[in-house]
């Protein structure tokens, strides 16, 4: 009967384990984004931020205190509102820093400008010019599916409204 | 007077430590604020039981033989109601204690014995966060304070021969008060301090008001454990230390100053605190009188003792 009771307990503390340490599973084929969030100094600060972020459709938002970074996964939502993520940190009480996004897309051509459109999306970013943009577009043809990890940039791009923002792409990979 | 130098070394050791060390992942302070208004994303609820003892009789700072030998004992439980009105603006709130008062005398060779428990005053509250400059891993912020202290509480309880009980003896002052003050939190990740300063403004009430007070409190803390926070939200134990100062001018009744009133009080409070999840906390604290310099004649404080939590409502 000891023996019995001993292992309830140590069942129900196995099964709260990953609740109570906070691990979830991340989900393998998802949007995620990564906001460096100004001011963030204690945990228990963090729970409106966490709260607000989910207001935003996230599947899964997990906070990094001591990095002062906000990582948030889409796999339902297609479309991301960036400048909603900047309001819900304001919102959450801290100050939005810069925004990185790793998520798969295609490579087009218009106007002589590339753009990446996200895959499930309509969601258009501005590739902006440099080194590693550049190789990118050399190496994956217009269309074909990359998985690009890219800095998002804030600033409107005043008479196209289609494209609400920039990527600095850090780097990409094929996606087979 | 050993004593008093050992717990200021101690007090100084710690701020040098907490500035040292790893000061990161801080937590709310238990007895003074922080300039936080965010967190709770709606509403909470945060209470604690306070029990504070007093027998000791003061003469200007410096203890001497009580003929009463006076004991008096408070314990207080009140229930803190904040809400988050403006998203990282505004936070209002409501805060009523229950009070249990019991003071022991003795009047020749008898031990006299006063009690009152009851809800006391009620006391509406508000932080307006007005200066925020957040920067990668460290924040300063300050955030004024305003309150109103509603005579709720009751302010005319009699002992069993019919007399008015004396005003520490009351659970309400009768009187409107008005609690104003700012919060200033400097938080990095390696260090961080809170400061809190509390001006109380006291009226009148059936003749009798109580003298203004400030308040200001002085915080930081160590996270003792994880050792590593890695991802949020981890459990969390925090080893708090707090200066709590109280300033206060003296009683009049009936337009007469009553000298054995006011004066300064310093209290030592080291605490822990534990951070469970995302969205509740437990604390206990032990507060120890270093400075007790109180005008004339009056009961001083030997310790308090406060256990509480506080719970965001989701």
């Amino acid at each position: 009967m000891k023996l019995r009771k001993k292992l309830t307990v140590i069942w129900t503390l196995f099964l709260f384990l990953p609740t109570w340490f906070g691990h979830t599973a991340e989900p393998a084929d998802s949007k995620l984004i990564k906001i460096n969030v100004k001011g963030l100094t204690c945990p228990f600060c963090a729970y409106g931020l966490e709260k607000r972020l989910q207001e935003t459709g996230a599947d899964n938002v997990k906070i990094n205190v001591d990095k002062g970074q906000a990582q948030i996964s889409y796999t339902k939502q297609n479309a991301i509102d960036f400048n909603q993520l900047k309001e819900a940190v304001k919102k959450g009480g801290f100050t939005p820093g810069t925004i990185e996004m790793n998520a798969k897309g295609s490579l087009n051509q218009k106007d002589g400008r590339w753009t990446f459109k996200l895959a499930d999306s309509e969601d258009l970013f501005l590739v902006k010019k440099d080194e590693v943009s550049e190789k990118m577009i050399n190496e994956i043809k217009e269309g074909i599916t990359v998985r690009v990890s890219a800095k998002v940039g804030s600033e409107l791009q005043e008479g196209h409204s289609e494209h609400p923002a920039t990527l600095k792409i850090l780097s990409y990979e094929k996606v087979k | 007077m050993k004593r008093l130098n050992k717990l200021l070394f101690a007090t100084i050791a710690f701020f040098l430590f907490a500035q040292s060390a790893f000061l990161k992942a801080n937590g709310p302070p238990i007895h003074g604020d922080t300039a936080f208004v965010v967190g709770i994303e709606g509403a909470g609820i945060s209470s604690f039981y306070q029990e504070m003892r007093m027998a000791k009789l003061l003469q200007n700072g410096s203890e001497i033989t009580d003929p009463l030998n006076r004991e008096m004992r408070v314990r207080m439980i009140p229930l803190m109601l904040p809400y988050e009105a403006i998203p990282n603006r505004l936070l209002i709130g409501l805060s009523v204690p229950y009070l249990d008062k019991r003071m022991e005398i003795t009047v020749g060779n008898q031990r006299k014995v006063f009690t009152n428990r009851g809800m006391g005053d009620a006391t509406l509250f508000s932080k307006v966060q007005f200066y925020q400059k957040d920067r990668r891993g460290g924040t300063t912020r300050m955030t004024g304070k305003l309150g109103l202290k509603v005579p709720t509480g009751k302010e005319d309880a009699r002992d069993e021969s019919g007399a008015l009980l004396a005003p520490g003896l009351q659970l309400g002052s009768g009187s409107w008060d008005i609690p104003i003050g700012v919060v200033i939190t400097h938080l990095y990740q390696l260090w961080g301090i809170n400061t809190n300063l509390v001006y109380q403004i006291n009226n009148e009430s059936n003749g009798f008001e109580k003298g203004d007070m400030f308040r200001y409190d002085l915080s930081g803390s160590i996270r003792l454990l994880p050792i590593v926070y890695e991802e949020y939200p981890s459990p969390q134990l925090n080893l708090i230390a707090e200066l709590n100062g109280t300033l206060a001018a003296k009683d009049r009744n009936h337009d007469i100053t009553d000298p054995n009133t006011g004066g300064h009080t310093l209290l030592f409070s080291p605490g822990l605190q534990f951070i469970g999840g995302r969205d509740w906390l437990i604390n206990i604290s032990y507060q120890l009188p270093i400075v007790q310099n109180l005008n004339g004649s009056q009961l001083g404080l030997n310790q308090t003792w406060t256990v509480g939590f506080l719970l965001y409502l989701r």
